[in-house]
């Protein structure tokens, strides 16, 4: 009886986030179970390559004097055909600084690769179109120049796209480098970068890897990216008026081509790890923004009735990306207002409990069908092993996304500019000066008067 | 009088967050503390409102189902089993709903939709809305206690007209937020933006 009453008392405010814990739950259960069949019915397959067609890479350079190299490197370290790619480098800041002296380099060390430096200036998706229309390959394979590529990742591109001629274009994993985490000397910064690899992880092998079988995949990831050749062609090419380029890209391939969008899952890709608070508040404001943004562009996938629901994924996902976060402020509001109802104080701390731990268990779940699917990522094997407690953190990681996540709608329906986001630490300064600044006013307000009055007396 | 003063200072609050394009924590700052006011100076006085108007619906709609009948000025709901025994539940500040309308006012008051006349309809048709779901909630409790028994009450109540109100709830969102948002999201300046 009293757990009884416990329960109903606690399903009154908690339900709206029990409903989309339930949900998630669910769904990654399902996922689990699918991956699983997947990865048993994968192993079967034949993974060898007859013939080697001829491979773009497109690498758009920005800023990325520290990395280019070891960029380059995994490139000439495929095991591929050197004499079967061609890479362009395509230069779209200002000046070419130290880029060019590392791509001279390269070029003198590694004579049978074609590689070829272009100077844009205006933006990634313009230089990238450059890239695409001066290149000839018959695949087209998209890098951004602060990862590496893992030694395996063209020859399993193409594996992937000879498996089903229906494949359009295709997404590598991305996972974040473990060794520069290492060198991370700020404790919270490690924290959230070995929080952020999770996150990577399971964003590719368990959210991609799932949409994969369905084939509803929302957005290739710009780190990494292949496409067909005759794809792309079907299409307007990037879109230089959204932050959201490579979603856009995605739904472009889905309308014009109505081919496969996919996962790669044996082709690997690193990054660095994300260096401040402050880029994690501009990076995934700037993520939402582009989604907003495609929303907008493809709304006929976006937009729809109530039975849209069942047959539109991107309708379901702008539901989870948008419509939901409100009702979840509601819990917010919701313990407030039972705060003032004299709401007894233990379950709002159970309740809250419950969920954390509801969250953890998933995190540990995805972990775990994830950690199959790297096979011989032996260092990143290593590395998420030994960091496994993390996914306790997972939840609080989650919860500093979803404030950001309302930063960037909100925003987003103000800012029509490029992205010029400012960080968190200069919109706390703003406020704060603009407080100084008003007290200061009525401080000086204040003295005047008084030395009125005196000076009247 | 403490009360009033936190008023200002919100009030300054806000006039500084807006007039410095900090959209974000304004529109956190305004939502909450506009939930909050309209919860201090009318949360009684809307709930004991809101439980006259479910109650007066569900005595009328009630009058054309056997076996359930309302007592409109006590809030209660009658309902003479099969078994021949009876239960009642009251209609209490959970069946009103008016967490789940203040929320959605303060949202609505602060939500980024630049269209006055937008907000002012969906003001009138959202309560019209959600009083239309609490009454439905109602009903799937009513009619699922009539069909299956007491012992169906305690699942239906908690779970079953929760996740009906809840889906109720979401068509809403997405109706007034999500669709008007991608509908007014500005991109580049090759598309009309209208």
């Amino acid at each position: 009886m009293i757990i009884n009453k416990t329960i109903t008392i606690l399903m009154y405010w908690i339900s709206w986030l029990i409903i989309p814990l339930a949900i998630e739950f669910s769904t990654n259960l399902i996922s689990g179970f699918f991956l699983i069949i997947k990865k048993i019915r994968y192993k079967t397959r034949n993974r060898k390559l007859d013939f080697y067609p001829l491979v773009s890479i497109l690498i758009p350079v920005y800023n990325s004097e520290s990395t280019l190299m070891q960029c380059l490197n995994s490139v000439a370290s495929q095991n591929y055909p050197q004499n079967k790619m061609e890479v362009f480098l395509l230069n779209n800041q200002k000046t070419r600084g130290d880029s060019f002296k590392i791509f001279d380099t390269f070029k003198e060390n590694n004579p049978n690769i074609n590689i070829w430096w272009y100077d844009t200036s205006s933006g990634k998706a313009k230089a990238l179109n450059l890239g695409i229309l001066s290149s000839k390959g018959e695949y087209i394979i998209n890098i951004d120049s602060d990862g590496w590529l893992d030694k395996n990742a063209l020859k399993s591109l193409i594996i992937k796209f000879k498996s089903d001629s229906k494949i359009s274009a295709l997404t590598g994993v991305i996972l974040i480098d473990p060794n520069y985490i290492k060198d991370t000397k700020n404790i919270f910064l490690k924290l959230l970068q070995k929080c952020e690899s999770f996150e990577y992880l399971e964003s590719f092998l368990i959210g991609r890897n799932f949409n994969s079988i369905f084939n509803s995949m929302y957005t290739l990831a710009g780190a990494c990216s292949a496409f067909k050749r005759e794809s792309l062609m079907q299409t307007q090419l990037y879109n230089f008026e959204t932050v959201g380029e490579d979603t856009h890209m995605t739904f472009q391939i889905r309308d014009f081509t109505k081919g496969k969008i996919l996962l790669a899952e044996e082709t690997f890709f690193f990054v660095d790890p994300i260096e401040s608070v402050d880029k994690l508040y501009a990076q995934r404001q700037r993520w939402q923004k582009g989604q907003m943004e495609v929303a907008k562009l493809f709304s006929k996938f976006h937009i729809g009735k109530f039975f849209d629901f069942f047959t539109k994924f991107p309708v379901r996902l702008l539901i989870n990306d948008h419509t939901l976060v409100f009702p979840r402020l509601i819990w917010i509001f919701g313990m407030i207002f039972l705060y003032f109802k004299g709401y007894p104080t233990k379950i709002l701390v159970f309740s809250n409990v419950f969920l954390y731990l509801m969250y953890v268990f998933i995190s540990f779940f995805n972990f775990f069908i994830a950690y199959i699917y790297l096979e011989k990522q032996h260092i990143t094997k290593k590395f998420l092993s030994k960091n496994v407690l993390i996914v306790f953190l997972l939840p609080i990681h989650r919860f500093i996304n979803y404030w950001i996540r309302i930063a960037g709608i909100i925003n987003s329906a103000y800012v029509n500019e490029k992205w010029d986001n400012i960080s968190y630490k200069e919109e706390f300064k703003i406020f704060f000066n603009s407080i100084d600044k008003l007290y200061r006013k009525e401080f000086d307000k204040t003295i005047y008067k008084i030395k009125k009055e005196i000076l009247d007396e | 009088m403490k009360f009033y003063f936190s008023l200002i200072i919100v009030f300054i609050l806000l006039k500084i967050l807006r007039k410095n394009n900090l959209f974000f924590f304004y529109f956190i700052l305004g939502s909450v503390s506009s939930f909050l006011i309209m919860l201090y100076f009318g949360g009684d006085e809307f709930e004991i409102l809101l439980k006259h108007i479910i109650s007066f619906f569900m005595y009328h709609l009630t009058l054309y189902i056997p076996r359930a009948s309302v007592l409109e000025d006590y809030f209660l709901i009658n309902i003479s089993l099969k078994d021949g025994s009876a239960m009642s539940w009251i209609i209490d500040y959970e069946c009103t709903g008016i967490v789940e309308m203040l929320v959605f006012y303060s949202l609505l008051l602060f939500y980024p939709i630049k269209d006055i006349f937008y907000k002012t309809k969906y003001f009138i048709m959202g309560t019209i809305y959600l009083i239309t779901a609490n009454i439905l909630r109602m009903f799937v409790i009513l009619f699922s206690v009539l069909k299956f028994g007491e012992n169906i009450f305690y699942f239906s109540h908690v779970i079953l007209a929760r996740i009906v109100f809840f889906i109720l709830v979401i068509i809403l969102y997405y109706n007034v937020f999500t669709k008007k948002h991608v509908r007014q999201q500005l991109v580049g300046d090759l598309y009309d933006n209208k």
